[in-house]
This record gives structure tokens, sequence and C-alpha cells, in this order.
């Protein structure tokens, strides 16, 4: 079984297409787990025309306050980073979820232990089964801010499941947090999705800091080659310099419509120009993934 | 006395630094002295929707703080690893080691130590600056280091900075363009502004993260505005948005290639297409916002 | 799981602030006088009741801190803001801080949604005022000044 992981930039450069993209193409001949864990926003089951339905809840911790044993002194409050402890003078300690880090020190200072382990719904884990592909999605609870737990959460429940695939493909979101760094951690080969925009091209250093520290093969895909004034020839250089592999899927109207229609362009409109390219990406993974033609 | 006008979505990705950046370039060529203000710091665009960095004016640090561990007192009991809970501490064979991409600097580490060997130190999270972009506007953002997360403090920092430099330009209008989403970061981009325009996608989640964005600016006592972005990518879930969402909607804005082009470019389309329909109807919804503003 | 109570102060949570890690605390300030109510409110600069009141209340720069006693103003002090430097949770510091000292009435011009919530839990009376209000004038108008 083997994985790939497909991250980055921000939303626009057409990295969840190409995942979605990638993972239907390989689906017509092989049993393939595609994993969403963009989980504030996750979009792959839009593009899909899916429905995924929760399969398990995410939890993280949160204190729970034994009132019978609270002596109100105080000292988880003193000691919570991020002030989510409140002595109400003479009456409760209050506990405010939305700013909870679950760090767990309030816990560990209570001098009448007081305080037990508790905890919250953060997120969701859900599911697909569409042929030979099925979708699992990580989402978190809007507003959550453990995100990173809710995608390493959704990581760790499928590497259980991992080995009833040929391939499992991630598609990680934008950043440089402790989920991304799960998810390629895992993956035999890191696929870099960028456009030549300064803010994809800021967005793609910012990656391969990430990837070159954790010793990773990956591709990179440059999307939307050929954007007028686009800075695709720095891309490039910078690629070449860090000897990266990479692939040019070139910018047509096509991806604009198939973006607005709600579909793939190699769905949509598969005789394009950037349609054929993203295809002919597809035969190169093959190869590399299962050394054959 | 300035005037903040905030621009977000309570869902990312819907073209708030679109809309943030083309109507700061709309006030500069209206005579307005104006200051943008980049609060999205994971994703720092508007300045690059501004045509990129001119000059940087002024920079600084943003610090918060990490443990650090005293090995001459340390025992490798390892109860430090046991405890923290981001997986940050593992044991190696000369005692317990930080990994520095996951320390949060909570000390709950700390806390556990039987001999006090962990204490807690400043780090580096990232920096913020002040810069006038090639368009002339001046801009006060951030950029964050690998692994680093916005928050209401950095958010917080940043609008400090630019009420100094909106003195020294003599800037009347801020414009901020907020971080995505509505927790902290976006909160504290709100409070003391004058006014909130909600950018919208006709898609469930933004009207869904508009909504809550609306609820919030009520709260805090803020005029909340809307305006529909891309909204030719579903015409019919468009008006839907207008019956749902509570809120004046100033207009409706569509996608295509010249929207693309122009953030490549890195040029507002105000600039490089200010006659095609994007660019009239943008100007339209900004007129309107200075009307509700009485400017 | 507690090997040892490490949280007794020794060590690491000296520096700075005498608190949890490197934040400010906020300032210590002797109880309201018997009979006298405390009003606070977050100011923009300290200037006595001239003070203008601060858009902001979490991370104002200032807080005022007035006691009043049958009408009359008994004290009235303005001290730094150490919540503004908090990287979360300003609000609900300040909002502990206002239950910690006594105070019974907050003016301000608006409130986020955690000190609001904080502040609830004890009935502190809340005022909302437009901005640019001046202490003073604020507390007249209010009627607790006469």
């Amino acid at each position: 079984m083997k994985i790939v992981a497909v991250g980055g930039g921000k939303g626009g450069t057409g990295k969840t297409a190409i995942a979605v993209s990638i993972a239907k193409m390989f689906a017509i001949k092989r049993k393939i787990l595609l994993v969403d864990l963009d989980v504030d926003n996750p979009c792959t089951y839009t593009l899909l025309s899916s429905k995924p339905e929760i399969i398990k809840e995410i939890y993280a911790f949160k204190p729970k306050i034994l009132e019978d044993k609270c002596k109100l002194c105080g000292k988880c409050v003193e000691y919570c980073p991020v002030h989510a402890l409140v002595l109400i003078p003479s009456k409760k300690i209050l506990f405010i979820k939305t700013l909870c880090e679950s760090c767990g020190n309030c816990m560990i200072v209570c001098p009448e232990g007081a305080i037990k382990e508790d905890k919250a719904v953060i997120g969701w884990i859900k599911e697909d089964k569409m042929d030979n592909l099925h979708l699992i999605v990580g989402e978190a609870k809007p507003g959550e801010r453990k995100t990173d737990e809710v995608m390493t959460e959704t990581i760790e429940y499928v590497e259980k499941i991992a080995e009833n695939y040929e391939l499992l493909i991630f598609d990680v979101p934008p950043g440089t947090g402790r989920g991304i760094y799960d998810a390629f951690k895992l993956a035999d080969l890191v696929v870099t999705v960028t456009e030549p925009t300064m803010l994809g091209f800021h967005d793609l250093k910012k990656l391969y800091s990430l990837i070159r520290s954790m010793n990773k093969k990956s591709i990179a895909i440059i999307n939307k080659y050929g954007l007028k004034g686009g800075v695709q020839d720095e891309q490039e250089e910078f690629l070449r310099n860090n000897r990266v592999q990479y692939e040019k899927i070139p910018y047509d109207e096509y991806m604009v419509k198939a973006y607005v229609s709600g579909e793939t362009v190699v769905e949509a409109y598969p005789d394009s120009p950037s349609a054929r390219s993203i295809k002919k990406i597809v035969k190169n993974l093959e190869k590399i993934m299962f050394r054959s033609a | 006395m300035n005037i903040e006008i905030v621009v977000a979505s309570g869902k990312g990705g819907t073209g708030k630094t679109f809309i943030s950046s083309n109507f700061s370039y709309f006030l500069n060529k209206k005579g307005f002295n104006v200051l943008a203000v980049d609060a999205d710091v994971e994703a720092p665009d508007l300045i690059l929707a501004l045509g990129d960095v001119k000059k940087i004016l002024y920079e600084e640090n943003f610090e918060g703080q990490v443990v650090d561990i005293d090995y001459s007192k340390c025992l490798r009991c390892g109860a430090c690893v046991e405890t923290c809970r981001f997986n940050a501490l593992s044991m190696s064979d000369e005692g317990p080691v930080v990994d520095y991409n996951f320390c949060e600097g909570f000390g709950t580490c700390a806390l556990v130590c039987p001999v006090q060997a962990i204490y807690l130190k400043p780090a580096k999270r990232g920096r913020i600056f002040a810069a006038i972009s090639n368009t002339g506007i001046p801009v006060v953002t951030g950029d964050l280091d690998i692994g680093e997360k916005n928050s209401g403090l950095l958010v917080y920092r940043i609008r400090e900075l630019a009420k100094e430099y909106s003195f020294k330009f003599n800037a009347r209008l801020i414009v901020i363009d907020a971080a995505p989403g509505i927790g902290c970061p976006v909160i504290s981009s709100l409070v003391g502004a004058r006014l909130l325009v909600i950018v919208v996608e006709p898609t469930p989640q933004s009207l869904k993260g508009a909504m809550r964005l609306k609820e919030l600016a009520d709260k805090l006592n803020i005029q909340s505005l809307a305006v529909i972005n891309k909204y030719n990518l579903n015409p019919s879930f468009t008006r839907t948005i207008v019956d749902a969402l509570n809120v004046e909607i100033l207009g409706k804005i569509g996608y295509d290639d010249k929207v693309v082009e122009s953030y490549t470019l890195m040029k507002p389309i105000l600039e490089t297409y200010p006659e095609s329909k994007i660019s009239s109807n943008l100007e339209t919804i900004f007129k309107r916002i200075l009307e509700r503003l009485s400017l | 799981m507690v090997t040892s109570m490490g949280w007794s102060g020794r060590g690491y949570s000296r520096g700075r602030g005498g608190m949890w890690g490197y934040q400010a605390p906020m300032p210590q300030i002797p109880p309201p006088p018997s009979g006298s109510i405390r009003i606070v409110a977050p100011v923009d600069f300290s200037n006595g009741l001239n003070s203008p009141i601060s858009m902001r209340t979490g991370r104002a720069p200032y807080i005022a801190v007035v006691d009043v006693s049958g009408g009359k103003i008994v004290n009235v002090n303005i001290v730094q803001n150490a919540a503004a430097t908090a990287p979360r949770g300003a609000g609900v510091q300040l909002g502990q801080w206002i239950l910690n000292i006594g105070a019974s009435i907050v003016i301000a011009v608006s409130l986020g949604p955690n000190i609001d919530m904080v502040l609830r839990q004890v009935g502190v009376r809340v005022e909302l005022v437009p901005p640019g209000t001046i202490l003073g004038d604020a507390l007249a108008k209010l009627g607790f000044v006469k």
C-alpha cells in the first residue's frame, strides 16, 4: 500500500481539484482511499458529489471541575496559560471551553484533586464509499481551535484501515503545522501543488523547508502554468536548485469554467490542455508508485 | 480619530483580500489617505495584491514562549515526555528532547518535573512590519515562522502598529483584511472597528460562516454590510443568501479570469481592467460603503 | 500522576511577572472603601476623569477604577492593562481582575464575548456608552456622580 500526500497553497491553487482528479483516475483500476484533511473547510466531497456520513467523533481533553471538592483556591486559574478558567469569588470556577487548549495544567496543579479529565467533541470523521474510491473526511467543529488534533486523529484512524487499499491519498490543507507534518511523515511521496503567483511561491518555499527537514521524496506541480505575469520561471529555478522533479498544468479557460460549474476539469473538459496534463501526471505517478507503465 | 473598516468572511477563500485590496486602491484614488492592514498573517497576501513591497519602513519580531530543559538538574525520569499532550517531547539517550515545531509553551511538562529542571523562555514566532506597497498604499502586516499560527495577540500588535503609522501618514481610513473564520484572530480584528464588510460566496458553508460573523459583529455593536463574491458560481444560491443573511447586500461580483490574472500580476483589478464589469460593480459597492460612512 | 507539587512557585514562575510564564500580572489595588461602589472603565490614556473611554475593553491600554460614595468620587486609580498582552483570553483575564477587585459596575463602549460572559456570572452591571465619551461625563450622565 502506497501513500501520497498532496499539499500546497491556500484556496484557489487547485490542489483539491488535482487531488480528486488523481484519486478518480487511479480508482478506474485500483482501490483507492482519499482522505480530506482540510478540516476547517473540506471540499473534496463537493467535487465528488458525495454526502459523507459521520462514523466517529473526535474528542479533546477538557477539564471537569468537581465542585464538591473544589476549595476555590484559584491555583488552576493562575496556571491556565490561556485564561480559560475564571474564579467567581466565593462561588465557583467558570470554565470557558472555547479558549481551552487542552494542555492539562489545571488538572496537575489542583491541590484538591478536584479537576478530572473530561472530553468534548472537537470534530468528526466522515465516510463515503463510491465503487473503487472511498472517501474519508476529517472535519472540525466550526470555530474549533484544535484543528491539528482533528487532523492527527483522522490520520490515525485511516492508518488502521489503509492496508485494504492499493493507494492512499491525503488532501492536505495549506500551512506547515502539526497535522500536515503527520500526513507527510507517513507519505511515500509528497506532491506539492503551487500556482505561479507570489503568494503561491511564498507558500511553496515554506512547504519545502518542511519537506527538506523531513527528507521526503516529492514532486511539484505548477498549476495554472503560463498565467500572465506569473513567476513560473523563478519557481522552476527554485525547484531545480532543490532537485525537485516538477510537472506543469497549463492555465486555460477550461479550468476556470470547470471551477465555476463545480467539477474537475478532467471530467468536464477531458480534451482540454489542462485535463490532458493531469492525465499525463497521473501516468507518471502510476510509474513512480507502482513501477509499471 | 481613525475609522477602521474590517473585511472578513467567516470562511476562508471567499475573496476577502480581493475586496480589501481593491477597496484600499479605490479609496486611495478618491483622495483618501488610507492604510491597509493584513490581519490574515498565515496567508499574508494583501501586500502582494497591492503590488508587493516597495520599501519596508519598520519591522520587529513577534515572540511567544517555549520550554527548555536544564540538563544539569534533569533526572531523565520521563515524566515530562509522558505528560506533554502535544507530543513535543521525546526521550533520547541524552535525555528528553524538545521538538520546537510542536512546543506550544504551556509548560505542563515544567509542572510535573520533580526537580524543576524545565523552564519557559521567549521564542520568535514571526515578525510584523510596516511597508509601502508599489501602489503607494502603506501596509502593515506580518509573517509567521514554520508551524506557527495566528493569534489574537498578534493581530492586536499589528493593529497597534497600524494605528501608529496611520498618524504618520495622516491616514484617516484603515482597511483591515481579517483572518478567515470566526476565532480569536477575527475577534481581535473586529473590536473597535467602525464597520464590517462581510464577503460571502454562494456556498452553504460560506453563508453559515457569514451568519456567524454577523452575530459576532452584532454583539460588538458593529454595523455589518455584505458583498456577494463569485456570484456566478451559483446564481440561484445567491438569491438564497439575499433572503437568509439579515444584512444589507451592497452588491454582487462575478468571477472570471480577469480576477485571476490581476492577482497574478499583483495589481488590483481596478488598475488592470478598470473598464470591466467587475470593476464597475466594485466601484458601485465601494461608493455605497462611503455613503454609509457619511464620507 | 503528579510526583511533586512543583507549582509552589519556585524557579520557573518568577521573572517578569511572578505569574505563570512571561505575562505580566494585573496590578494589585486595595478593595473599595466600605460604603462605596466601584466602577471600572477601559480608557485610551491616563488623564484622570478626563480620560476617554476606549473602544476596546479586553485590550484597552489602561483601566480606570473609580470608587464612588453618596454621589461623590472617593478614589480615581488608572492602571496599565496587563491583560492587553495576553496571547489569548485577554478579556477573560481582565474580567477576572474586575471580579477580584470588587467592582460592581463596568462602563464601556463594547464588550467582547468572553468578558461579557465572565461579568454576567456575578451580575456586574454593564453600561454601554458611545465611543469618545469622557469618563467624568459618563459618570455624571449615568447618575453615579452628582
